[in-house]
């Protein structure tokens, strides 16, 4: 661990101890039972890679893991934890920083009816996370989580304030740039009975953070350097009305002045509008938003790049797919700006109807489509960067993404799953280059089940484009037996170009807590594109391990 | 209804708000800050580890060609060493101006994205933006040796660099003696943004080889006691001589402490080829 590291880390630990030792004092005071409960976990990913020349897979380490442990106590009013992470030979495809171990979150939290006080480490969202959003995800090798303190009181029902201030994590280390925040949201209809009778939801937001950061020598030319802004202010203001099954939300976002290297450092403020529409009652479902992002990446270090460093998340308004082929070419928000618009509509056609069978059948439609701002550019570093009239749309599509999917039980032991996807991939866009990529995919994934203890799970799908690695065709056979065992072999195959399989097998045994994996197969490589540098993720084969533990 | 508990918390977000909507705002006219041109206290060596696939690699070779013009080619001593995954091709192998030695180089620093490059052998760093600001820190440190690239010379077969010469100034210096070949002005492939491909990119300073080993050789330098020091290596028939050039450099632990470049002089036969 790096010294500073361990420097604030030990204040942390001190201060923390302050505060379990004060509100153990008070509580104890009042008389009433401290009753810890300990929980916890153990994450361990391991991989023993192998060479493999066909898929220029190297294997420079003997072993490599991703390791966490987490472990936490919680009572009545106090709640503490900490976690440990062994990372120094991590998987491959992770930000060189990335690499490293120790004990980068822990935290005390004391908690009462009214008001709860967090010191260390923790995690927080303000709204839909355009100013403020800070959270952990291992695949990602994401972890933006603040060091500092967070107070969130609830004077009355449905009204929730929150204040906040820390340094961010950054890998190993802290941003040098200070955040601090606050935050309401009110419930109105749990103050204003008239609504709560009518059965009208309200709810009001307002949220600001500042990011105070020291300055930086950036040159402007042969002669100049840039003057920075010291600190930059974001604000966000949403409202989200529903009654029944319909629901409204708009929010919207304002980022001022933040020169970047995301941005080339220019000087144009940031902004987010978004609205959505949703409505759903039993049997059926659906979902309109657009979404309007310009220049708001906001990072708590200017010139970072990479996954680290963001404040704030702007959620890429696609649909997330998990099958293998459909998350072939998933959209990457950029940054810089975007149009994003999604409608998504579900019905359920009930049992023993003519559509719905015997068994009944849900259909489920989606469509989301992205593509970049009208710009007028107005100059580089310096200056004020582009002009973008609010409604104006770019001529590039970025993405577009249609798919129908069809679940339906099609006997007492048999149920099947059918989707078709049409989608644009702009790689040039996401990737840097490879023009855009127009592919149909088709998808079954049918479940029979054998016995009450044993069920096997096949799926098969198919992509055909004429654009990037060609086609590609995918199959996968699962067999669980219950309660112990599960079987999985797959291989994805690129039957366009290179004539590549890309093998996966795997056995899984879980008793009680405990959840292990062995495996061994091939990876894909790609590229990972952000802030103007590429990054490679590479191609990988080899013996996997993994072991879960929930205590 | 709580209406002090209301307005309270409210009042202070507007209030907030407010004042922070004016907080480090810029105007216009009041972005740019004059800095006078760095005072040379000797070369720097930039390290650009770069790749003919590498879309945004175009954007820091122009910040070094600016760099180079504002403090001349004998300070700023660049050199693009092809390497890394942005170098080679789908398969793995080393597209033309990619070598051996580049891509371990890339590996041992444990390089990641592109470009990225190593200014005086300080930490890496992949911001291009912010390169001029590392170059300008490190050509104001004072020099601690003084180093002359001797001459180089190319015949049919082989290249010479006779006449190295290196001296400490301020106390004694243990460091090592590293001499690549460095080749100028190549025409070749470079994928570009927007998906396009320019097939007749002049790459500059490209890597061809190192001369006496990845690490060079051990030397200690006696204040104020010359060494010279001279190298021959084979001379491979893709390269042309015109352009070719010897970059020397010393450093130890703490970065390179001092660099010199060397342009080949070539034969009258070669210069009519």
């Amino acid at each position: 661990m790096k010294p500073m590291f361990c420097h604030r880390l030990r204040l942390l630990a001190l201060v923390a101890g302050a505060v379990v030792s004060c509100a153990s004092s008070m509580w104890a005071q009042t008389g009433l039972h401290f009753d810890p409960v300990v929980s916890g976990s153990i994450q361990s990913d391991i991989l023993v890679p192998r060479a493999d020349r066909a898929i220029n897979a190297t294997a420079d380490e003997d072993i490599q893991t991703n390791t966490y442990v987490d472990v936490a106590m919680r009572s009545s009013f106090l709640d503490a934890g900490l976690r440990f992470e062994y990372l120094d030979h991590p998987l491959p495809g992770f930000e060189r920083d990335f690499a490293g171990w120790g004990v980068p979150n822990i935290y005390a939290k004391a908690h009462f009816s009214r008001w709860e006080l967090t010191l260390g480490d923790f995690y927080e969202q303000f709204g839909s996370g355009f100013i403020l959003r800070t959270y952990e995800e291992r695949s990602l090798g994401v972890d933006n989580s603040l060091r500092g303190a967070r107070l969130v009181v609830t004077p009355f029902d449905g009204f929730t304030v929150k204040a906040l201030g820390g340094w961010q994590r950054q890998y190993w280390e802290h941003s040098d740039g200070l955040i601090a925040g606050a935050d309401a949201e009110w419930h109105v209809e749990q103050s204003v009975r008239a609504l709560e009778r009518a059965r009208w939801r309200l709810m009001l937001g307002a949220s600001v953070v500042n990011k105070h950061e020291g300055d930086e020598f950036v040159p402007a030319g042969e002669m100049y350097r840039l003057r920075l802004p010291r600190d930059v202010q974001a604000v966000d203001l949403r409202a989200r009305l529903s009654r029944g099954a319909v629901s409204v939300l708009g929010e919207w976002a304002w980022k001022s002045q933040d020169p970047s290297r995301d941005n080339g450092y220019i000087y144009r403020h940031g902004h987010v509008a978004m609205l959505s529409a949703s409505y759903s009652r039993r049997g059926m479902s659906a979902l309109v938003m657009a979404k309007r992002s310009d220049n708001m990446s906001f990072r708590s270090s200017r010139s970072a790049d990479g996954t680290s460093s963001f404040i704030n998340h702007l959620p890429a308004f696609t649909q997330d797919h998990t099958y293998a082929l459909a998350a072939l070419y998933p959209y990457a928000t950029q940054t810089m700006g975007e149009w994003a618009y999604q409608a998504e509509a579900g019905y359920n056609f009930r049992r023993r109807t003519p559509i719905g069978g015997r068994y009944g059948m849900t259909v489920k439609a989606n469509f989301s489509h992205v593509r970049g701002l009208d710009v007028t550019p107005v100059g580089g570093k310096g200056t004020d960067g582009y002009r973008a009239s609010f409604f104006g749309q770019g001529p590039e599509t970025y993405y577009q993404d249609f798919n129908v999917q069809v679940e339906r039980k099609l006997s007492k032991a048999f149920k099947l799953n059918v989707m078709y996807m049409n989608q644009l991939y702009n790689k040039t866009v996401v990737e840097g280059e490879g023009g855009r990529v127009r592919s149909n995919i088709f998808i079954a994934d049918g479940k029979y089940q054998f016995s009450h203890k044993a069920t096997l799970r096949a799926e098969a799908q198919y992509l055909t484009t004429h654009d990037d690695d060609g086609d590609w065709a995918f199959g996968l056979l699962e067999l669980s037996l219950v309660p112990h065992w599960m079987v999985t072999v797959s291989d994805q195959w690129n039957c366009g170009r290179t004539d590549l399989h890309y093998y996966l097998g795997s056995v899984t045994y879980s008793v009680g807590a405990h959840r292990i994996q062995l495996g061994y197969g091939r990876t894909r490589a790609g590229f990972n594109c952000s802030g103007g540098v590429c990054r490679y993720v590479p191609a990988g084969k080899g013996f996997t391990l993994a072991y879960n533990y929930n205590f | 209804m709580h209406k002090s508990a209301h307005s309270l918390p409210t009042a202070l977000l507007l209030t907030a708000l407010t004042m922070c909507a004016a907080c480090g705002q810029v105007a216009d006219d009041e972005r740019l800050i004059y800095v006078p041109r760095a005072e040379v206290q000797r070369a720097v060596l930039i390290e650009d580890f770069t790749g003919q696939r590498c879309i945004n690699c175009p954007e820091g070779s122009a910040v070094i060609a600016s760099l180079q013009e504002q403090y001349g080619e004998d300070n700023v001593v660049a050199v693009g060493i092809h390497s890394g995954p942005f170098g080679v091709n789908q398969f793995g192998v080393n597209l033309p101006l990619t070598t051996d030695v580049g891509r371990a180089y890339f590996d041992y620093w444990h390089l990641d994205g592109q470009p990225v490059a190593l200014i005086n052998r300080q930490a890496p760093t992949t911001n291009y933006d912010t390169w001029g600001a590392d170059v300008r820190r490190e050509l104001e440190k004072p020099a601690t040796l003084s180093l002359s690239a001797g001459t180089l010379r190319a015949t049919a077969d082989s290249i010479s660099i006779d006449g190295i010469s290196a001296v400490a100034l301020s106390g004694d210096v243990a460091a090592r003696l590293t001499v690549w070949l460095i080749e100028d002005s190549i025409v070749g492939t470079q994928y570009l943004p927007g998906n396009s491909i320019d097939r007749d990119y002049m790459h500059r300073h490209v890597f061809r080889d190192t001369v006496n080993g990845m690490w060079g050789q051990a030397v200690l330098l006696a204040q104020d006691v010359p060494q010279t020091f001279s190298f021959a290596h084979a001379r491979a028939a893709a390269w042309d001589v015109r352009h070719l050039a010897a970059v020397v450099f010393v450093a130890d632990a703490s970065g390179v402490l001092q660099v010199a470049t060397a342009h080949c002089e070539p034969r009258a036969d070669d210069a009519q080829q």
